[in-house]
């Protein structure tokens, strides 16, 4: 039962409630508590599993909240399947229908993850795997793939990692295929700060080792990439560091730094050797208790060499702001907006829209509208997708 | 009866067809040796909305092509092969150059056509048959742990 005291104390001084980066709003700065990375995302530790169902959870009686208690549906499996202290089993099951405003094919159904994962704790080391089929753009996490040019309906594993925990959780060294640590962990993944980065949780893991630290003034993770063996020739492989470190100088307020340098002989997306940098700042801030306030910068340095060995540097951006406005708990209205010059230059607003109606389970409903500035004129794109995310 | 596992697991809609096989439809509609990759058309590797703006997606899209439709792509890739179009300027058409393997949004020698290393070879994704990490390792040595913590508690 010792899981659930703090999310109960937490209840008492945090009515409503949140997951993702915007928890700083109820004075969460770590990530390590609730999540099974220790910089965030992806499966909940038992810890988490109860926070999620007190914090996150839309309840139809407020009142179910006070005692403190989550409930017995917040276990793996809605609480059918009871499991050892050291097995933390979970699922990462993602769909729903995406919405191409101007397409001849109005209607286009996604398979986004159908991932099941599992975590060993065996203290002081954990061990933790994910494993799914990839249906859609998933070639960096294809571990096999019955087509190989497409990743299509392949075998994936977007994690796999052992790990050792140090000095009462508060250092976690990790070697395996790590979520590339860098900015906000924010779960829009195609949103430009994650994507031109190259550091989201869907599919942009890499192999290396890991340091993570988390105390109560300071939290940060520093990666030496060693490139991702779940692609082939040697040479499209990116290595070099990433890292961020994140101060929390007063409550509900974060201020981050991020950086990172690869090396491919080929890279993945030019074809050319590349020396690719990215360096930003993040922030996260809650000026009242149901808003939080998400913002990352990212500086992006390209240096590309030709035949000749001759360097062209191109140097660009992406910036992300987001707004989490928890109307009602288990309930959020999360407006974004999005630039960044890299290539072509683009100007993005979000309108996203979650509700947690049970335990681990999440509507979620987006619309996006983009302008793209190419060089052969300004084009623009409207998004609609509407998402289930059971996260088991 | 590969969909089978993934639609039980969902138990929803039909698994993504659309734009994601594009590579496929390309590699069946021209009969090349492999599908190419999403970079002939995307500026990033794993696609996306609003980043399909290489010289030839832009041709694509003049003829025709439409996101998530297959019968578009097929038109455009027939009009584009009809008209001869060179997106490049280097004097070799584009289903032309699909078709040897080389790339119709960059001519040769500019920097930007496949110089890096291992130029020529396919990207696989995968792990291969060498230097893949072997998860049962783990495994078996969580195991042991577990029994040497159990003996020592």
């Amino acid at each position: 039962m010792r899981y659930w005291s703090l999310p109960a104390l937490a209840l008492l001084t945090a009515p409503g409630a949140l997951a993702y980066p915007s928890m700083i709003a109820h004075g969460y700065t770590s990530c390590a508590a609730c999540h099974v990375d220790p910089s965030g995302a992806g499966q909940l530790t038992q810890y988490g599993r109860g926070m999620s169902d007190l914090l996150v959870r839309w309840h139809v009686d407020p009142k179910e909240v006070e005692s403190g208690e989550p409930s017995p549906a917040a276990g793996f499996l809605f609480g059918l399947l009871p499991t050892p202290e050291w097995l933390n089993p979970s699922g990462n099951l993602r769909g729903g229908p995406m919405v191409v405003v101007g397409s001849n094919v109005a209607v286009v159904p996604l398979v986004m993850a159908t991932d099941l994962t599992a975590t060993l704790e065996l203290s002081p080391v954990v061990a933790h795997v994910a494993l799914g089929f990839g249906l859609k753009n998933m070639g960096p996490a294809v571990v096999i793939s019955p087509d190989p040019s497409t990743g299509e309906l392949a075998l994936v594993s977007r994690e796999h990692w052992l790990g050792l925990k140090l000095f009462d959780d508060a250092l976690v060294l990790r070697a395996g295929r790590v979520p590339v640590p860098f900015g906000l962990r924010n779960v829009e993944h195609t949103s430009a700060v994650r994507a031109l980065t190259r550091t989201d949780v869907n599919t942009d893991q890499q192999h290396g080792v890991a340091v993570a630290f988390a105390g109560d003034l300071l939290r940060a993770e520093v990666m030496g990439l060693l490139g991702n063996y779940q692609i082939r020739p040697d040479a499209v492989r990116e290595r070099g560091y990433a890292g961020f470190v994140e101060l929390f100088p007063v409550e509900h307020v974060g201020i981050g730094a991020s950086s990172l340098l690869t090396w491919a002989g080929r890279d993945l997306d030019t074809e050319v050797p590349l020396l690719r940098q990215a360096h930003g700042v993040f922030a996260r801030f809650a000026p009242v208790e149901p808003l939080a306030l998400l913002f990352e910068g990212d500086a992006l340095v390209d240096t590309a060499f030709d035949a000749a060995g001759a360097p062209t540097t191109t140097v660009g951006g992406a910036a992300w702001l987001q707004a989490d406005w928890t109307i009602i708990p288990g309930v959020h209205l999360l407006p974004a907006i999005e630039s960044s010059a890299h290539g072509d230059g683009m100007l993005a607003g979000w309108l996203g829209a979650a509700w947690y109606p049970l335990p681990h389970t999440e509507l979620r409903a987006d619309a996006i509208v983009r302008e793209t500035f190419a060089a052969a004129g300004p084009t623009s794109a409207f998004v609609g997708l509407l998402q289930l995310h059971l996260y088991l | 009866m590969r969909r089978t596992l993934p639609l039980l697991l969902l138990c929803c809609a039909m698994p993504a067809a659309a734009t994601s096989s594009f590579p496929a439809t390309l590699r069946d509609k021209l009969t090349l040796d492999r599908a190419p990759q999403c970079t002939v058309c995307h500026v990033t590797g794993s696609g996306g909305d609003g980043t399909a703006t290489k010289p030839f997606a832009v041709s694509m899209v003049a003829a025709g092509l439409e996101p998530f439709d297959e019968a578009s792509l097929e038109a455009a890739v027939a009009q584009l092969d009809a008209d001869g179009t060179d997106s490049d300027g280097d004097g070799a058409g584009d289903v032309e150059e699909l078709r040897a393997g080389t790339d119709p949004n960059a001519p040769p020698g500019t920097g930007l056509e496949g110089e890096g290393e291992g130029e020529g070879e396919p990207v696989e994704y995968g792990f291969g048959c060498a230097g893949a990490p072997d998860a049962s390792v783990a495994v078996l040595a969580l195991l042991w742990l577990r029994r040497r913590s159990r003996r020592c508690g």
